[in-house]
């Protein structure tokens, strides 16, 4: 052997094995299902070397690295175990066909793994039941009686107690949560559900629902308790209860339809495995193949299906992100959250204080997929557009005004022909009259509209940068009264869908706002910050910033580097990882997470803890500035950013020196700077 | 009881009604009897005539229209108010409240500012004479300063060594933009003067050009002349820079702006003549646009309007003492405020509006003030109908320079009120005796025992 180390397995990939068969990926929890294996030691020692060579032959075979560490290769071999450990034949045989069968597994589990990564669907327990089902047909289908088995006596006399002593159905609904690693005793079914509400709530929930919502289907399909086995109903609303797909009203509703399409499958399973099996191989059992397929057929659909940010009711997490239905929701709310920010960093498209006539989804023409658009007037002190009666278009305010862009592109195409209507007149021909549509190179595009006849100063392949003037103001197309029309586009054709966009900054009502969507009637302006203390977040790439905390685990350090993103735009790295992008906006600078790197619950850094959410931080330091969420104001030698709980410590010199927050008066110190090599 | 009429010698005077001709307006009949929601009589009868009236929304709207008009059409851009036009406190407080900035020109109006609370980074220090305790002052506060002279640059120099840093510094540069044109102030463009003082200043290393002022004149309602200032600043800008490497944090293209007065000797009335602020931003604005700097980077421009937003809100009361017959059959009117209030006289055909309805019997009347002196003439001809003594006439857009300029001659200087929201605030109270003489002192040796 060249190499015995890729012949091993580390035991925290065995034990997440164990995790993942209660979607509870944890050690704690972990150790709890391993520990209810072993009621039967014999059971538990046969699950524990399927384990190990399931993932072992995976790793072997170079499976997916992630996915590997994550234990998902492990589990079919687990099932092995424990299935075959069930077995009345006792026989050295058995143990040839458990280490025959785990390698089998885990090269079948690689090979269903890479086939449903395609699709991002999880491999789930299908290595396992097909398994399961050849080796059955071999060695012959004898189950055991459970209490016949080498319990241990403790564990058996406590569950006969127990039996005695609580109602049957109480006493099989605890139970049935054993199933799931085949334990038929109370025990196991307490220690599986201690598990699974150790790591999350949500699916301890779900999986009571799913046993009592499994008990009357099965009730009602079959008219008794006999023979009923709860795992597949119980597997069924963990996958489905927040795990695979975002907890909501709308989950609930599916997850619970998902659980009574599971009962009809099982039975149907059952009776076609009946139907099917001879003398010589006995009834096959069902065990979770109606739990697999349920959990593929139910999920497809969802994985296939475009997400729009209007029709989120049921959303699949990639795999990758899976942590547990609470990290779901939260990953959930700052995708949506995301998703609702547009690409481009967008400024007003004028100089000085303009009043929004129509805004989003607007009374008039801002509807369906032109509602995320702005039209913007002038208004004087008595809310009149024009001095005078605006008779004359030169009477209105706005008329000939200067229009700019509102960030920086290339002109992609421009209208300049159209005469400017007379005051109260509309063309509805020509629509969008003289216009502008400047690309932003990301997918995003500006349309800018209703110019004055031959007022566009670019041509279409000229680069422009934010600010820069493109025209004026004027009253052609559908424009009664001289207006900008604005609005960020997925298309660089006229007429193209909106895109719904906030503008970066800006002031709305006389005060600062950030990330803004003004409204009809609000008086807006561009913000002007005017300052000489302009500090900067950015060290020089690789520079790293140690800081120092008080953290969970008692004093720790925590090392953020300047690095560049996959696009090679400025980045923050921490020490485990983790990317925050640095947003430059005209006067603030957004950290702003790293979806793929998007944190865990359990997860422990500081930073994350402070900046988890993002935030967007002033790039000029004014005392006394203030905005909407925050303030700036300053302390001897320090500007103090002021945002909800936290106060960011400035430097005008050397940048950020320490974060305290408030509420729980932990503080995040920066200790060295270190700088690269160059 | 019938009122016994004063005694005036009949005349006959030829009775003209109508449009004055196809260019200019009919005559103004209506009275002016209220002002901002308050009798002219009632006010007159409070706070005495003669009587300053301040409309502070009139002040409000005027200086929002002219921010509206320039900030629509330049990124970067500020109103510093001209004090030496009215530097009531609270008018400057009023466009304090606004947003204006402080353009002063001396000491003393530095000082007025600052005691108002005026940040020193938002007065724009300009005028011919600055002391050296003045500039230490007001470059220690970060105020703005615009160097007029060498002599003056010597002296900031000096102060640069004192405070041991490298000053920011602004010029004044002049050019040739009317006839006759104003070279007092800073160094001329044409002559190379301008480049030579910039030059010099950067020179010195003690100094560092970082703004540029222009002023066009006084009272242009020629918006061209902004227009070729303009063009002129982005001209002398592109060539400092490209020979020196000057980069501008700003520009200030001064005063100037017309206000809705008639001057002497216009043809027509100014309500014709007086360009609106967005015809005064149109011809400025696109030019320095095209100046030699990215949109988003452009230098902070400054105007300094004084009169423009400070003449109309302001009204005079004024009360009839007597009308007499002069020898030429011209009809003259002596009223009880001189030109020692009203020294604006000098350049504007102010309108003198009877507050009460007088009839629409116009005459050509000589109108002479109150001082006991010859040259006291208000205004050589004006159409007013017939007035008797105690009758109120209203003078309006009287804001610009009549107060700061006014002299204490004979009469104590009136009371000064300001209308907002239905309330009437005395701004200022009317001058007493002890006032006036209150700083003097008499030694006793002169006094007659």
């Amino acid at each position: 052997m060249k190499n015995i180390s890729q012949f091993t397995c580390p035991p925290k990939v065995i034990l997440r094995s164990y995790g993942v068969l209660a979607f509870s990926a944890h050690p704690i929890p972990a150790t709890l299902i391993l520990i209810a294996t072993f009621f039967h030691p014999i059971v538990g020692l046969m699950g524990v070397v399927g384990n190990l060579i399931s993932n072992i032959t995976a790793k072997w075979i170079h499976a997916n690295k992630e996915a590997w560490n994550a234990g998902v290769f492990g589990v079919s071999g687990i099932l092995i175990g424990l299935a075959l450990g069930m077995h009345t034949e006792q026989t050295f045989r058995l143990w040839i066909f458990l280490i025959g069968g785990s390698i089998f597994s885990g090269i079948l589990s690689v090979m269903l793994g890479n086939f449903l990564s395609r699709y991002d669907l999880p491999i789930l327990s299908l290595p396992f039941m097909l398994i399961i089902w050849l080796l059955l047909l071999t060695i012959g289908v004898a189950e055991s009686d459970t209490l016949s088995l080498i319990t241990i006596p403790f564990i058996k006399s406590i569950d006969i107690w127990l039996f005695n002593i609580l109602p049957l159905t109480l006493f099989e609904y605890i139970k049935m949560f054993g199933n799931i690693l085949f334990q038929e005793n109370l025990i196991s079914g307490l220690l599986v559900l201690v598990a699974i509400g150790l790591y999350s709530r949500i699916s301890l929930l779900y999986g009571l629902w799913g046993g009592i919502l499994g008990l009357i289907t099965y009730i009602f399909i079959h008219g008794s308790l006999d023979g009923f086995h709860g795992l597949n109903f119980t597997l069924t609303a963990l996958a489905f209860g927040g795990f695979f797909i975002v907890n909501n009203r709308h989950a609930f509703i599916f997850t619970s339809f998902a659980i009574v399409s599971t009962g009809l499958v099982d039975l149907a399973t059952i009776e076609v495995l009946n139907a099917i099996s001879s003398e010589s191989t006995g009834d096959l059992p069902s065990l979770v193949f109606a739990f697999n397929i349920i959990t593929l057929i139910f999920l497809f659909p969802l994985k296939m299906l475009p997400q729009t940010i209007e029709n989120l009711r049921l959303t699949p997490i990639p795999l990758y992100l899976i942590r547990s239905p609470e990290s779901n929701i939260k990953w959930y709310r700052r995708w949506i959250g995301n998703k609702a920010k547009q690409k481009t960093i967008i400024t007003f498209p004028f100089i000085g204080e303009w009043t929004i006539l129509q805004g989003n989804n607007g009374e008039w023409t801002h509807k369906g997929i032109g509602r995320y658009a702005w039209d913007f007037i002038i208004r004087d002190e008595r809310k009149h557009q024009a001095s005078g009666f605006g008779l004359e278009l030169t009477d209105f305010y706005a008329f000939g005004l200067p229009v700019l862009a509102p960030a920086p592109g290339t002109v992609y195409a421009i209208e300049n022909q159209i005469e400017d209507n007379p005051p109260g007149e509309a063309e509805t021909d020509r629509n969008w009259g003289n216009y502008v549509i400047i690309n932003h190179g990301n997918g995003e595009f500006s349309e800018l509209s209703h110019f004055k006849q031959y007022s566009i100063i670019v041509v279409p392949g000229q680069y422009v940068q934010r600010g820069d003037i493109i025209g004026y103001c004027g009253n052609s197309g559908r424009s009664p009264v001289p207006h900008i029309h604005f609005q960020l586009q997925t298309m660089p054709e006229i007429g193209a869908p909106t895109i719904a966009s906030r503008f970066s900054e800006g002031i709305i009502n006389k005060k600062i706002n950030v990330e803004c969507i003004p409204v009809k009637d609000d008086s807006i302006s561009l913000l002007n910050i005017e300052s000489k203390d302009e500090w900067s977040l950015l060290g020089l790439e690789g520079d790293s910033w140690v800081f120092e905390s008080l953290g969970r685990f008692g004093v720790q350090n925590e090392q953020l580097t300047f690095s560049t993103d996959s696009l090679g735009l400025p980045a923050i790295t921490s020490t485990d990882n983790r990317l925050w992008h640095l947003i430059d906006r005209p006067s603030f600078i957004e950290i702003r997470p790293d979806f793929k790197t998007y944190p865990s619950l359990l997860n422990n850094s500081v930073w994350m803890n402070i900046i988890g959410d993002g935030v967007i931080l002033p790039k000029k330091l004014v005392d006394g500035f203030k905005w909407h969420g925050g303030k700036v104001y300053k302390k001897s030698n320090y500007f103090i950013i002021e945002i909800a709980n936290f106060e960011f410590y400035i430097h005008p010199d050397s940048g950020l020196e320490k974060v305290i927050n408030k509420k729980t008066k932990l503080i995040f110190e920066r200790i060295k700077i270190e700088k690269l090599k160059r | 009881m019938t009122e016994k009429k004063a005694y005036s010698k009949p005349t006959i005077i030829r009775h003209s009604v109508g449009v004055q001709n196809k260019f200019g307006r009919p005559p103004a009949t209506v009275p002016i009897n209220r002002l901002d929601g308050f009798e002219v009589s009632e006010l007159a009868e409070k706070y005495g005539s003669p009587l300053f009236v301040l409309s502070v929304k009139a002040l409000r709207d005027r200086y929002r229209d002219l921010k509206r008009a320039f900030s629509t059409r330049y990124p970067n851009f500020q109103i510093a108010y001209s004090y030496k036009t009215n530097y009531l406190k609270s008018v400057c407080s009023i466009l304090k409240q606004e947003g204006a900035w402080a353009e002063v020109v001396s000491g003393f109006e530095y000082d007025i500012a600052r005691n108002l609370d005026v940040p020193g980074n938002q007065i724009v220090f300009n005028g011919p004479y600055k002391s050296h305790e003045e500039l230490i002052r007001a470059f220690n506060d970060g105020a703005i300063v615009n160097l007029d002279n060498y002599d003056e640059m010597q002296v900031v120099e000096k102060v640069a060594t004192e405070l041991g840093k490298t000053l920011e510094v602004g010029i004044r540069i002049n050019m040739d933009l009317n006839d006759p044109p104003w070279h007092k102030f800073g160094f001329n463009v044409e002559a190379g003067h301008a480049f030579e003082a910039v030059k010099r200043a950067e020179a010195g290393g003690k100094l560092k050009v970082v703004g540029l002022h222009i002023h066009t004149g006084t009272y242009v309602d020629d918006v061209t002349i902004y227009s070729r200032a303009a063009q002129g600043l982005v001209n002398f800008y592109t060539y400092i820079q490209e020979q020196l490497g000057v980069k501008l944090k700003y520009w200030d293209l001064g005063g100037g702006y017309a206000s809705h007065n008639t001057l002497h000797g216009a043809y027509l009335p100014a309500e014709q003549t007086c360009p609106t602020f967005d015809q005064y931003a149109e011809a400025i604005c696109p030019i320095l646009m095209s100046g030699p700097f990215q949109a988003q980077d452009a230098p902070k421009l400054f105007i300094e309007p004084g009169r423009a937003i400070i003449d109309e809100p302001f009204s005079l009361i004024t009360s009839v003492v007597s009308q007499k017959r002069l020898p030429s059959g011209q009809r003259g009117v002596l009223l009880d405020s001189g030109m020692n209030i009203m020294s604006s006289v000098q350049w504007y055909r102010y309108n003198f509006q009877t507050a009460q309805d007088s009839g629409t019997m116009l005459e050509d009347t000589i109108v002479y003030g109150g001082l006991c002196m010859n040259i006291d003439v208000l205004q050589a001809s004006s159409s007013i109908p017939p007035v008797r003594r105690g009758d109120l006439l209203v003078i309006p857009h009287v804001g610009a320079y009549n107060i700061s300029q006014s002299w204490q001659f004979i009469y104590l200087r009136p009371a000064i009120i300001a209308i907002e929201d239905g309330e009437v605030y005395v701004i200022k109270k009317a001058e007493t005796r002890d006032y006036v003489q209150g700083f003097e002192d008499v030694p006793g040796k002169f006094i007659t025992n």
